[in-house]
Order: C-alpha cells, then structure tokens, then sequence
C-alpha cells in the first residue's frame, strides 16, 4: 500500500494484475505493450506470479509456486532512478542509513518473451529483495526509449519488515500467518502441478491457444490475441512442471511463444504507435 | 606549462568483473589520443570502484609539440629564373605564410623542386580533449553494453556524472546528455553529496567522503579488517583470492562485519557450509585450524551495525536451513536407486538419458583401465557407475549454489552407506579437472572415469551435430579435450586416441558416417597441436608428429620434445630432414609396390634396403622403449645411402619392372621415417 503511495505519487498510473496466470509481472500487458513505443509510461501495479515448477510442496520457505511481486515500469527512466528508488525503500520504513544496500550485477532474460535488459539484484543486508532491470528489447524489438523495470519481491520484504524467520511465519491478514492461510493452498497446486496436471489436455490446450492467439492477432484483436500468449506460457510452464517436455520440445515450446509474443509487439507497434 | 589531468566517470554500479578491463581500456585510448596529437605526458593512473571509473596522466603538456611539415611547390626551373624567385615562388610562400628567402630546393624523383617548410599550427590540450574525450568514453570496452537515455548512448550502466579537468580548468564536453564538470560523488548511502574535484586533491577528497577509490588500497584494507575480525572470531579467515578480488570491486569503502550462525550446522559437511557462505553470499568463512567455526565475515557497503549482522545471519541460516532439507530429504533414497532414477532425466535431447550416458561410462572406463593396465577394475566400474547418481539429488538439483557440488554430494552419500574410498574417490574426482589450472585426480582410477567422461561428452556432442564452432563451444568441448589431454600427459597413459574415439561413438546408438569420426579425429589433434605449442614444440614439429603420430599424446610429446631437441643443431636436423623429403618428392603420386630382392641390380639400391632393413627392427623397438632421440639418430643414419642412391641410380627407368621396385624400395624406406614422423610437414628456414 505504502508503495503505491509513494508510485502514485511520483506520477506512476496505479494498475491491476493481470486476470491470466503469469510467471511474472512483465507478462502484464501494461508492461509488455507499455516497454514498446515512443511515448512515456509511468506505471506500477501489484501482480501474483505463478511458477509451477518452483514449487515445493510448501516445504522449503524460499522456494513457492505463487508468490506476490510490485511491478514498477517507468519509461524513460528518470535520471536520479536508483536514487528514487532508495526513498521507495524509504517509504517502505527501511532507514537505508542503518541497512547494507548493494546493486548486484543480474542480467535478466525471458526467453519467451523474447526480451531481455541488464541490471542488478538489490540486495537489503545480504538478502535479494528486488529486480531492477533497464529492458533492452520486448518481443525482439529493440527498445528506442528503453524503459527501467523495479520488480519487488513482497513476500521477502514483508519478511525483513515484520522479523520474521520465515514466510511461514509472517503475519499476512487478519491475526493469521502466511501457514495457516496459504500452506494449505501452495501444497495443493504443488500436487497440481507436478503430479495431478492432465498432460493431454494441456497438449491439447497449449496448441489451441497458439492457435487463438494467431487468429486474434490477424484480426487485430491484440489484447484477447496476446492474452492466449499469455495462456499458452502459463499452459508450457504446468506442462514443464509435469516433466513432460523432451528437452527438444521445451526449446521448440519456448521459440513457438517467442514468435507469437513478438508477433504482438509488432501489431501493438502498428496500431497504436 | 604541464598539468594534471583528470577524467572520472561516475556510473551507476558497474559490475565486478568488468571494472579492470575497462579502466585499461581507457587509459589506453586516453594515452594513444595523446601520443598521436604529439601532447606529451608522464605517468598514467588507474583507479576504479563500482560507481566511478578514473584515469589520472600526469604533467600533460597544454599544448601540441611543434611539428614542422615539408610542402612542395612548383619545380625549381618555375620557381627561380637567374637565381631570383619568380613570381610563381612568391605567390606560393605567401599561400604558405613563409618569407619567400626561407624557400628550399629538393630532389624528387632526379627532378628539383621548391619546399616550404611550415609550423602547423599547434592545438590546446584542452581543445583536444574536449572533442575527443566522447569518443574515448565510448569506446571503452566493456562485455556487455545498455542503453538508458535518449541518445542511446552505449555503456555498461548508466553514467551519472563526468568530471573532466586539466588542472584547474574544466574541460567542457557533454555524452549521454550529461556534461562534464568538476563534482564527484561520495559514497552513496554514507555521503551521497556532491564533492568538488581536483586532480590534486582527488584521492584524499574521496576518501574524506567514503570512497577509496584506488582498489589495491582497498583491497589490502578490506584484507587487514578480515584477518582481524577472524582473530575476533578466534580463528583465520578462509580467504579465496578470487573472491577477496571480486568483493573489492562490489564495494567502494571496506567495512566488514563478523557475523555468526548456530553450531548446529557445523555438522554439515564442511564443503557445504563454505559454499553456502562463498558461492551466493560472497562471505568468508572462519576456521582455526582445520576446523571451521561457526562465524562469517562480510564485507558490507555501509557502517557496521546490529541490524545488517542480525539479518545477514538469518540469509545465512535460511541457506544452510536450506542445505540439511536438502540432507535430510536426500538421505531417504538409496544411491543404488539413484542409479536406475538417472533414467527420467534427459542427457540430451538426441542422445538419451544420463543413465545410457552412465552405463556407456561403465564400458569405456573398463576398457581404459584394461588398456593403462595395474589399476583396479572393480574400483572403476562400481566408480563409473554411481559417478552421475548425485544428479538426482535434491542438492545438486535443487540447490542453485550447491549445484557445484557435483561430484563431493555423490561421494559423500556413496560414504555414508559404506561404500568403500577408493570408489569414493573416483565419483569425487571424475569431474576434475574443473578448469585448466584445476587439480587433477589423485588416482588413476579416479584419472580413467574423468578420461571417459570427457570423450564421451565429445563424442556425443559431434554425433549430435553439436561441434564448437568459432568462438561458440556451449558445450565446453575444447575444454574437456584440454583436461583430457592433461590427465593422459600427467598420469603418462598409453592410449591410442584413434581406437579410443571408435570405441566411444560405438556406444551410441546412433549411426556415426565417416566424417564424423574425422571431424573428431580433426578436433582431437587441433587440441593437441595447440597443447604441444603450448609446452614449446615448434608448429610444423607438431604437424609433422600428429600427422602420424597423433593418437598417442604420450608418443607424440616424446618424438615431439626429440626433435625440438635434434633441431639445436640445424645441419644434422637438415640432414633428416631432407633425407625424408628427397624420397617423399619422387613418391608422389605413386603406387607402392612389393621389393623383389633380385632385382635390386645396382650396388646403390642393394646398399640402402640393406641398411634398411638392418635399421627396421631396431628403430621400432627403440620407439616402443621411447628413446626417440636414438631413433632419430639410425634415420639420419640413413641419408648417405639415400643420396648415393639418387646421385647414381635413375629410379624413373623406363623399364617397369625396374621402376616399380625402386619405388617400392623407397616406399619401405619412407614408411621407416613415418613411425616418427612425416617430416614432409618439416619448414626448413
């Protein structure tokens, strides 16, 4: 909420996360399309991402299926960013004069999305709280302005806020701890994901919306068209998870979304910029 | 008048491993930009820390050095008439801005000609620098570049600030929409305000705002306050100068904490824990001893306090928390199991799973080690057989840093369920070496399962098609085959590389046509021709050996090293040398043939298969007790008989049957050289 403020305030348009399931907050379109074009963006939002094969049966405190991320796009990047984004951690009641802050060479890459960009892990006293990313390209277009991307990880943050030792422990709503409201849930959508999962529908689905998500796009139906993009990187991802891909398969899985995502970008290009 | 000169880019965090590459990189353009403007200069600094990047030269001229040019004008006879300069000479040293009498004749091609001799003019320093500097700062090196700002200006970060001064002057230029000035930063989170900069006062200045910006300063620092936190501690600290270099350039000011975590985990294997500290969190352990205790050290960006230590312990703990799960879950599954689980996890995608690729270790190690002889075989089986079974554990799966465990996990769980040491040994070390510097294995056991590890990984990748190409090699290949070289060259096996790779592409099941075995066979002595330059054997020295002598690197090392010896003396080389040749040249293009002894007629021709035969069975039994050099020594032998026989025996008689026996005879004598070497490849200077 605090972040929010402090987003809005610096003049970021306050979104949504998105309705498909996404293995992160870049897959929403607002920064997907928002990366794209000449004109500037400014907008943050929360987002829950899914990714099924890091699940671990709620066992491991650090490794989770879903986790929840805030999702700062700014475009073009405002030159006293890294400063900006220290007050964040400001208004999030991290005095950075007592704390350990360290930018952390980390490349980042979405092979699917066919994007990438160079920055660092932030790291607060030895722990990885947040991505901070300068996209380079989306969709494997070349990004002409480029855009910063600030991912935060809320769960880790609201860790180190709280003292707690782990996120079992952390209090999220309402008197209960992260356990009692979601342990049950995550190990369920482990059991999904790894063992329960019907690999033949999702096959079935998978092409189906590869299928859509062309057809839509031809029609210029970019939003319901990239949506099954989306779809069809969340259905790959329960089917990786499910070990049901050959590695050659997985590469030819990923190139297929890759061609579909930059298929977007360009119509996105052409109708609206 | 000389001054200092003094550039600074100031950038967001710039990674480690990219900062003393960069720094070079420009001094070096800084340095040539000046040398070719003829400004004279003296020494050069380099300095750098995360956020700023530094080049000091000192005592730089203010202006160019005088440079005279010659300029020729129309030819004497024009430009003098009687001795007086016509008016063509004066209209062309006015053009040039020189008294008329300064003008000077030369010779140009046996034709005379009028020269000026004209000062250009010299430039400012300054006004040099200032329009070069951008293209400098450009070109500064770097393995991965960005763009962040409009002009889609390329650098590795974002660069906030550039501080550009000749003594006190500031030099005006402006790059990724920053102009340069005279203000630094302090150290972000400890003193962020601005700083005004002179190349005077430059490093005290910085240092005043918490940032020691030459990094060996730093470094040797950060060096002092870790050995004495871990004299705190009670112990020293386990101090990897690799990582120690790396940490100097994560941070811009050396402060360090001393941080603990429960005893508890010390039960983990130590290999563990020290990875768990190294690896992701870049922290130094603490042993006394070879005990480790349960205390870390790290280097922070900001004054020590409770809080960051208190949180950094927690990182840590979760870590090895982490670590004993892994330990724990891992412990329930038998390795024997592991073993047949290798068969759900893909290799690669043409080549089957890691347990064909484990089952297929199992042959080719065995039949190694029947090869290299005195080694246990039972050790190498059971050894290549659990040598991949740790690929199945949570810990090398699961564990991002831990991954590099491979190897230790297995024979660690291998240990556990008393399987005997020397088989432990073999799962441990059939992975190095690691690097080319790496340590080797400690066995020949252990030597002979990493041997086939690696040719079967190459074998595999050029079955599928996956052969390093230019500088592309995913795989690793080329490194593989130089650990491989390694091993045999140090162990001293004696192995024909030739059968090696056959043996290994047929335990595939894919058809392999013949040129995959000579792509292989091609990759394989490209990388032992580059080991044998590497330890000083001359290049066509190594041609002439690998075209023969290829598949045994052992042999090929030896008869290498022989003639690089021989070669000291150049006449009795030669003799060798062209001995080979001569007979070489007329074989060209011919048929061998059988030696029919009656009708070798003339003396010549009887006197050199004499003499080779004589040397035949010797020669090849001193190559089997490897005395090369001894070897070499009976082929010299041989040269006289071969030049009598060409000074006096045509061998290209017209009679057939006559023609066809010398060239068998020089045939046989040919194949006499080639047990060495094919000294046809031999560059006589």
């Amino acid at each position: 909420m605090r972040l929010e403020e402090f987003w809005a305030k610096n003049g970021c348009l306050i979104g949504f996360p998105y309705t498909s399931e996404v293995g992160a907050g870049t897959f929403n379109p607002l920064t997907f399309f928002g990366a794209l074009g000449k004109d500037s963006s400014k907008v943050a939002y929360i987002e829950t991402s899914k990714r099924p094969k890091d699940g671990r049966y709620a066992e491991n405190p650090n490794r989770m299926q879903q986790f929840r991320q805030y999702q700062v796009l700014l475009k073009p990047p405002p030159l006293g960013i890294q400063d900006l984004y220290l007050e964040s951690l400001d208004a999030l009641s991290i005095n950075i004069k007592n704390h350990d802050i360290r930018f952390v060479e980390d490349d980042w890459e979405s092979p699917t999305l066919g994007a990438w960009g160079l920055g660092w892990e932030v790291w607060l006293d030895g722990q990885e709280i947040a991505q901070f990313t300068y996209f380079q390209q989306m969709g494997g277009i070349d990004l002409d302005p480029v855009s910063v991307e600030l991912t935060y990880g809320l769960e880790r943050i609201a860790i180190f806020l709280s003292g707690s030792d782990s996120v079992f422990a952390l209090p999220w709503l309402a008197n209960k701890n992260w356990s009692e409201l979601n342990r049950e849930q995550e190990y369920q959508f482990c059991v999904y994901n790894f063992d329960e999962a019907n690999v033949k529908s999702l096959f079935e689905y998978f092409d189906e919306c590869l299928r859509e998500a062309e057809r839509l796009i031809d029609k210029d139906l970019l939003y319901p068209g990239y949506d099954f993009v989306v779809k069809a990187s969340h259905t790959f991802n329960l089917l990786d998870a499910r070990g049901a891909l050959s590695v050659k398969q997985r590469n030819s899985y990923i190139l297929e979304i890759r061609k579909l995502a930059g298929k977007a970008a360009r119509k996105w290009l052409e109708l609206y910029s | 008048m000389v001054r200092t000169l003094l550039i600074e880019i100031g950038t967001e965090e710039i990674p480690a491993g990219y900062l003393e590459d960069a720094v070079s990189s420009f001094a070096k353009g800084l340095k040539s930009l000046l040398t070719a403007k003829r400004i004279s200069f003296s020494t050069t600094k380099t300095y750098f820390t995360p956020r700023r990047l530094t080049v000091i030269l000192e005592a730089v001229a203010d202006i160019q050095d005088k440079i005279v040019r010659k300029i020729k004008g129309p030819p004497a006879d024009v430009a003098f008439k009687d001795g007086k300069p016509t008016p063509s000479a004066k209209g062309f040293a006015s053009g040039k801005k020189v008294p008329v009498e300064s003008l000077q004749l030369e010779d140009f091609n046996g034709k005379k000609y009028v020269v000026a001799e004209v000062e250009e003019e010299s430039k400012s320093t300054v006004e040099i620098l200032q329009d070069n500097l951008p293209d400098i700062i450009e070109n500064i090196e770097f393995p991965k570049k960005m763009k962040w700002e409009e002009t889609n200006f390329l650098f590795a970060r974002p660069i906030r600030w550039i501080v550009a001064r000749l003594g006190d002057e500031i030099l005006e230029f402006s790059i990724a929409g920053i102009k340069s000035g005279k203000f630094s930063k302090g150290h972000r989170l400890i003193s962020a305000e601005e700083i005004e900069i002179e190349p005077s006062n430059y490093i005290e200045k910085l240092k005043s705002s918490y940032v020691l910006v030459d990094p060996n300063e730093r470094k040797a620092k950060l060096k002092e306050m870790i050995i004495e936190k871990a004299k705190q501690a009670g112990g020293e600290p386990v101090l990897r100068e690799e990582l120690l270099l790396e940490v100097t350039n994560l941070i811009e000011y050396p402060f360090v904490i001393l941080g603990s975590f429960d005893r508890k985990f010390l039960d983990l294997p130590d290999k563990v824990v020290i990875t768990a500290m190294e690896s992701h969190q870049r922290y130094f352990p603490v042993r006394k001893g070879r005990e480790l205790l349960p205390y870390f050290i790290s280097a922070v960006n900001n004054f020590p306090n409770d809080i960051i230590c208190r949180e950094n312990e927690k990182v840590l703990e979760a870590r090895l928390e982490d670590a004993g799960f892994y330990l724990e879950i891992d412990k329930k599954v038998p390795i024997n199991e592991r073993v047949s689980q290798l068969s759900g996890i893909m290799w690669h995608r043409s080549l089957g799973t890691l347990l064909d690729r484990s089952k297929r270790l199992i042959k080719l190690s065995e039949w190694i080690g029947k090869k290299v002889k005195d080694v246990d075989l039972k050790v190498i089986k059971e050894g290549a057989r659990l040598a991949k079974a740790d690929l199945t554990t949570l810990m090398i799966r699961d564990g991002k840093e831990f991954t590099n465990l491979e190897g230790f996990i297995g024979a660690r769980y291998a240990k556990e369920e008393g399987i005997g040491e020397e088989i432990c040994r073999v799962i441990e070390e059939h992975y190095k070496p690691r690097n080319a510097g790496g340590e080797l294995p400690t066995t020949s056991e252990a030597a002979i399962v990493s041997l086939a590890d690696r040719i079967d990984l190459i074998a595999g990748a050029f079955l599928a098609g996956e052969r390093p190409t230019g500088s592309r090699d995913p795989l690793g290949l080329r490194k593989s085959m130089n650990a491989f070289i390694r091993i045999v060259v140090e162990f001293g096996f004696d192995l024909s590389l030739e059968e090696l790779a056959e043996r290994s592409i047929k335990g595939f099941s894919i058809e392999a046509g013949p040129e995959t075995v000579r792509d292989i066979t091609k990759f394989v002595k490209d990388r032992i021709a580059g080991y044998l330059q590497s330890i000083g054997i001359r290049y066509d020295i190594a041609n002439a050996v690998l075209s023969e002598g290829w598949n045994n690197i052992r042999s090929a090392t030896g008869v290498a090293r022989s003639m690089m010896e021989l070669r000291e003396d150049k006449d009795e080389f030669e003799r060798l040398v062209i001995g080979q040749k001569r007979v070489s040249n007329i074989l060209e293009g011919q048929e061998a043939g059988k030696i029919d002894e009656s009708l070798l007629l003339e003396k010549e021709e009887r006197e050199l298969y004499k003499q080779a035969k004589k040397i035949g069975p010797n020669l090849k039994k001193l190559i089997v007790e490897r005395k090369y050099l001894e070897a070499l020594d009976l082929l010299k032998g041989l040269r006289p008989f071969i030049d009598n026989l060409f000074d006096n025996v045509l061998v290209m008689t017209d009679d057939d049957k006559l023609r066809n026996n010398r060239l068998a005879l020089l045939y046989y004598v040919r194949s006499l050289f080639h047990l060495l070497a094919d000294f046809e490849e031999i560059v006589i200077d």
